[in-house]
């Protein structure tokens, strides 16, 4: 990568992490604290009961019920529970794989991920869990402009097109690669843009700045992305899983009310 | 900023539930999970047994939890009326805002965001609340949050005033 | 808006209907009517009455293979006057029983089948409900239906009665709770802490059955002390001296009273002294006690204590209520008019003075022709299928009547075993001018608010449809309801237009009436000694006994007892969705100390065994019940065809119970019952 291509990525990056680590503080970590203090059971005082109801920490079951099955969409809609899972496990998983892409072949090099075996794994999942959340996303996409009544707007569309394009950019740009680089020494491994690639291959565009345009692009939507995640509805990545674990586990309105009805006992 | 609520008498209320139903008949689709709930509790053993019925729905307090907890800025706070509301467009359903009520006012509703009680806010400011209306022995009352502190301050001193040896003074309120 | 009023339960309150495009879309109470825009659960959630799609939309006769098919309201006609005909030509027209709760529409029915077709036994539900307590008023005060003043009463004793459990009357139980927090003084008798338990000041959980030996205790120290109201006994009762005599001579002494109810003697002669110096004052009691064979000498007892101590028709005590002047709305001219031959079947059942047809009592007539033979029987909003005791015994006489017709707005359990199902248009959809329970005049006018649903009739249209095929139509000559019912509002002092438009005129509450006018007994006076029964051949005076009780023994160690449950009302609320989200089954409470040696936790299936029959049901372990006592919820256990949210909850507890008497009033003693339970 040249050192420009590098400065550019590493502005991106650190510029995006601000925005991102300003918006979870605000918005998630400063939320989270302020219910905790809300919670906090205080002092028992006089009658030596306690004044809040104590919420116990979220169970094996509820948190697999809750964070991984989701089973609450499910009950709302089976097709909305298939392709959520599809965007949320293949978001997750491909965050994880591309991490673990940055990690064993730039920060600390491992041979077997460098130029092994490996690295051909990495590549062929960073490919599936795209393609994965790509499906999902499409989906979603379809859904959202044909069926959903009251969600075809271009407000509730953007953040899906974002995430969409994102992908999209993200396969296009491996394409290009593959096509200013048809020797790679991995390219077996790729089952999305490898294909992609020979079929256009042979139209005679201007493929060295189509990719470069095109990797820019991927950059940008990336770091804007995850710059958007805690302003945005995206926030619920982190924060539905945790509040709907520890909320999920009892009938926490009840406990509540219960809790009110017997100061007044 | 006017700050409207609820005044809810302990010593009026029987645990009918016809507040809950007349809450969810008012707001008919909108509505998917009971917004107002009364709960009943008892202590003690046969025959000294003591008990209380509650009705609650959401204080739509000052300061409200819920609002502070949202990580959208879903849950808003009315300048004229000081009711609390969650905008559903905005919610994602994370459920930090049932976390943070000490009260449990808002909760999941079949769509995948929260509910809970708007203090019926298609009615005009002025008249009685859906639940207040309907309820049978009229233990629940909402207004202005000091016109209601008056009032429950009345309410004491009026029954007070019935007792015989009487003579009990409003202590530390002073008034 | 359109007024109306509310048919959920017997108290009906004055109602607002909002419509929009014909859909009922909010109610709420009356704002001109004393119990303002309030409603009990029931009535709120009534509004679902308005769209049921499992209401019954079409006139049904049952063929032979037993199925029902769907025929025209005329065939229907015809078919049921031609009948009608039959039997009263070879029994008599008294062969045909007519049977009612309380829809104000009655007077149409009442008209055509008693005034016309010529039947003294026309009744309402009253054997199931307040027999009791109605013929007690009636006796002592001349009145069947006193109501109460409680605000401005300084000491309420409610015996057997839950006014603000299922939330009968609603601006009473809003007068009630705010005079307990004036510091009224509160006091119940029930072995149950029940919602009014709750707020009272004394909870007295009496042995059941006991209740007449309480009061006539309490009666015992107001005479011993002389405590009573003298200038009142000497102007307006009659008897004192005699009652008096009768309750020392039969010993009535807290002492004695102390062994039979439970409740310690010092505490009757301190609840006796109180009321005797608090005025005003109001005693009265309802199911708790009418469910007793020696009810309605409790209540005579009650009404007794009102009566000595002066509390009777003043501000705070029970009042005697006014009606408002309604016509009948048919004229018929006085030759028309038809005179049975044979006495109403309750005389010549025995109980020449019940105020309603003894229902439990009619298989007799039916199945042997005892006192004489019953070959027809209306149903208009009553379900005995489902609230008479000894089912199976009901179905063994659905079955061998020549017509049986049933006109509801469910297909009941009594509709399913009847012979012709008329469908009856629900309270949206009808008019109504009655009388409320307001304790002075107050009328009533609910407007139809929606087209009706289905095929379905207001029982004035039906009563005029099949007065025509009866050859009485020239009677029934109105085109709409409103040409009726200006004729029968007509001499209300207030135009026929405001009437429509408030929904409720109210007139003068005037107290004291007896200054003036006297009690509409024989004597004129409040009478603790009644000439009536006496005459009769009952007692005279109020007695305490318990020969036709039905107490628990070894084999059935239970006291079976009934009570009402809070947000539902009599076996036609089942089908309401915002009710049975609330409680969807009924259950049987025990007591905490009975639940442990039975080793029974809070939800447990237990089986109730009586001499007559067995049944499954759910348990709840209370601790606020007396122990020896199951207190059984009554009105669930829909088998096919009630509704689909009905269908299979909860179970049905009547068929355990056995057809007791009242010997005096002719009600059902529900609560003469003995149980074993079982963990099933």
């Amino acid at each position: 990568m040249t050192m420009l291509k590098y400065t550019f990525l590493w502005m991106m990056i650190l510029v995006s992490m601000g925005f991102f680590l300003v918006g979870v503080y605000k918005n998630i970590v400063s939320k989270i604290a302020h219910i905790l203090w809300v919670n906090d059971p205080g002092p028992t005082g006089t009658t030596g009961r306690d004044t809040r109801v104590r919420l116990p920490f979220a169970s094996k079951e509820t948190i697999f019920r809750e964070a991984i099955v989701q089973k609450r969409i499910e009950n709302r809609s089976a097709f909305l529970w298939f392709r959520h899972l599809l965007i949320a496990f293949g978001f997750v998983s491909l965050f994880v794989v591309a991490q673990l892409y940055a990690l064993f072949i730039k920060v600390y090099p491992i041979e077997y991920f460098v130029i092994g075996t490996g690295r051909g794994y990495l590549k062929f999942s960073l490919e599936l869990t795209g393609l994965v959340l790509f499906v999902g996303l499409t989906l979603g996409l379809i859904h959202r402009i044909m069926y959903a009544e009251q969600e075809k707007t271009f407000v509730d569309l953007r953040l899906l097109l974002l995430l969409w394009f994102v992908v999209a950019t993200g396969f296009m740009t491996e394409a290009l690669r593959f096509i200013i680089e048809p020797h790679d020494a991995f390219i077996e491994y790729s089952f999305v843009a490898a294909p992609v690639a020979r079929a256009t291959a042979a139209f005679p565009w201007q493929w060295h700045t189509l990719h470069t345009i095109m990797w820019t692009t991927h950059a940008i939507l990336i770091a804007f992305f995850f710059a958007c995640i805690p302003f945005t509805k995206f926030v619920h990545i982190f924060v539905a899983p945790f509040g709907r674990s520890i909320t999920m586990g009892q009938d926490t309105s009840r406990l509540k009310r219960e809790k009110i009805a017997e100061g007044l006992l | 900023m006017s700050q409207y609520g609820f005044y809810f008498d302990k010593e009026k209320c029987v645990g009918c539930r016809a507040c809950e139903v007349a809450c969810q008949v008012w707001n008919g689709s909108n509505q998917t999970v009971k917004w107002r709930n009364v709960t009943t509790l008892t202590r003690g053993q046969f025959p000294e047994i003591t008990g209380v019925n509650v009705s609650m729905a959401c204080m739509h307090c000052g300061d409200a939890p819920c609002k502070k907890a949202c990580p959208r800025q879903a849950i808003s706070k009315s300048e004229e009326t000081g009711a609390v509301t969650v905008d559903q467009s905005k919610c994602v359903g994370c459920m930090l805002c049932l976390w943070a009520c000490p009260f449990g006012a808002p909760k999941m509703s079949t769509k995948g965001r929260m509910e809970k009680c708007n203090f019926c806010q298609e009615r005009p400011m002025g008249i009685k609340r859906a639940c207040e209306e309907i309820c049978p022995t009229q233990a629940i009352v909402s207004g202005l949050i000091d016109e209601l502190a008056n009032f429950s301050k009345k309410n004491v001193a009026d029954r007070l005033s019935y007792t015989e040896g009487g003579g009990v003074v409003l202590g530390h309120e002073g008034t | 808006m359109v007024p109306g009023v509310c048919i959920v339960c017997p108290w009906h309150c004055p109602t607002e209907v909002f419509v929009r495009d014909n859909n009922v879309v909010y109610v709420r109470g009356n704002e001109n009517a004393p119990n303002r825009t309030t409603r009990c659960v029931k009535g709120i959630s009534s509004i679902h009455l308005s769209r049921d799609p499992d209401r019954l939309l079409h006139p049904m006769k049952k063929g032979k293979n037993g199925n029902f098919k769907v025929i025209s309201w005329e065939d229907a006609f015809s078919v049921i006057a031609e009948k009608l005909q039959k039997i009263k030509e070879k029994y008599g027209p008294e062969a045909v029983a007519y049977l009612w709760h309380l829809d104000s529409n009655e007077v149409f029915s009442q008209q055509l089948f008693v005034q016309l077709y010529g039947t003294p036994n026309w009744s309402g539900h009253g054997a199931a409900c307040d027999q009791s307590r109605r013929l007690a008023g009636l006796v002592t005060y001349g009145h069947p239906l006193p109501t109460k003043d409680y605000e401005n009463s300084r000491f309420i004793m409610l015996w057997g009665e839950d006014p603000l459990g299922p939330n009968q009357s609603l601006h009473e139980n809003r007068e009630l709770v705010e005079a307990v927090k004036r510091n009224a003084k509160l006091v119940v008798v029930d072995p149950y802490r029940s919602r009014t338990a709750e707020k009272a000041h004394v909870w007295l959980p009496i042995n059941p059955g006991t209740d007449g030996a309480l009061a006539l205790a309490m009666a015992h120290r107001i005479i011993e002390t002389g405590a009573q109201d003298a200038e009142f006994c000497e102007n307006y009762v009659y008897g004192f001296d005699a009652f008096a005599e009768h309750v020392k001579a039969n010993g009535y002494t807290p002492q004695w009273a102390e062994g039979v109810t439970g409740i310690r003697a010092e505490t009757i002669i301190e609840l006796a002294d109180e009321f005797a110096q608090t005025k005003p004052a109001v005693m009265d009691g309802l199911k708790g006690i009418v469910n007793y064979s020696n009810g309605f000498q409790a209540l005579r007892a009650i009404f007794c204590l009102n009566a000595i101590t002066g509390n009777i028709d003043g501000p705070g005590c029970l009042i005697l209520k006014e009606a408002g002047p309604l016509l009948p709305p048919i004229e018929i001219p006085e030759e028309e008019i038809a005179v049975p031959e044979r006495p109403n079947i309750s005389t010549a059942m025995g109980y020449p003075l019940a105020p309603d047809i003894p229902s439990q009592l009619l298989p007799k007539a039916v199945l042997e022709g005892d006192p004489y033979p019953v070959r027809a029987l209306f149903f208009h909003i009553v379900n005995p299928a489902m609230s008479d005791p000894n089912t199976l015994l009901f179905k063994r006489m659905m079955a061998e009547l020549d017509l049986s017709v049933t006109i509801d707005v469910y297909m009941s359990e009594t509709a399913q075993l009847s012979d012709i199902v008329l469908p009856e248009a629900s309270m949206f959809e009808r008019a109504e001018v009655r009388e409320s329970l307001w304790s002075g005049p107050q009328v009533i006018l609910s407007q139809p608010a929606i087209p009706c649903l289905g095929d379905s009739k207001p029982l004035y249209e039906i009563m005029k449809g099949l007065a025509q095929k009866m050859g009485f139509g020239r009677f029934f000559q109105w085109e709409t309801w409103e040409d009726w019912a200006k004729y029968v509002t007509s001499f209300l002092p207030v135009s026929f237009e405001e009437l429509k438009e408030k929904g409720v005129w109210q007139g003068e509450l005037r107290y004291h009436k007896y200054r003036e006018e006297g009690f509409q007994t024989s004597t004129g006076r409040a009478e603790v000694y009644s000439e009536l029964l006496a005459e009769s051949g009952y007692d005279p005076m109020p007695v305490y006994e318990e020969d036709h009780r039905v107490k628990p023994d070894s084999e059935y160690p239970f006291q079976l007892i009934n009570a009402k449950m809070q947000n539902h009302c009599g076996t036609h609320t089942q089908n309401n969705p915002y009710l049975m989200e609330i409680e969807s089954e009924n259950w049987a409470e025990i007591s905490v100390r009975d639940a442990r040696e039975l080793g029974i936790s809070d939800g447990d299936r237990i089986e109730l065994t009586s001499p007559i029959g067995s049944v499954t049901i759910a348990a709840r372990v209370k601790e606020g019940l007396k122990p020896g006592i199951v207190r059984v919820l009554h009105g669930h256990g829909f088998g096919r065809t009630m509704g689909s949210i009905a269908r299979g909850k909860g179970s049905h507890v009547n068929p355990i119970f056995d057809s007791q008497v009242n010997p005096v009033s002719g009600g059902i003693g529900y609560n003469e019952c003995k149980v074993r339970v079982k963990k099933v």
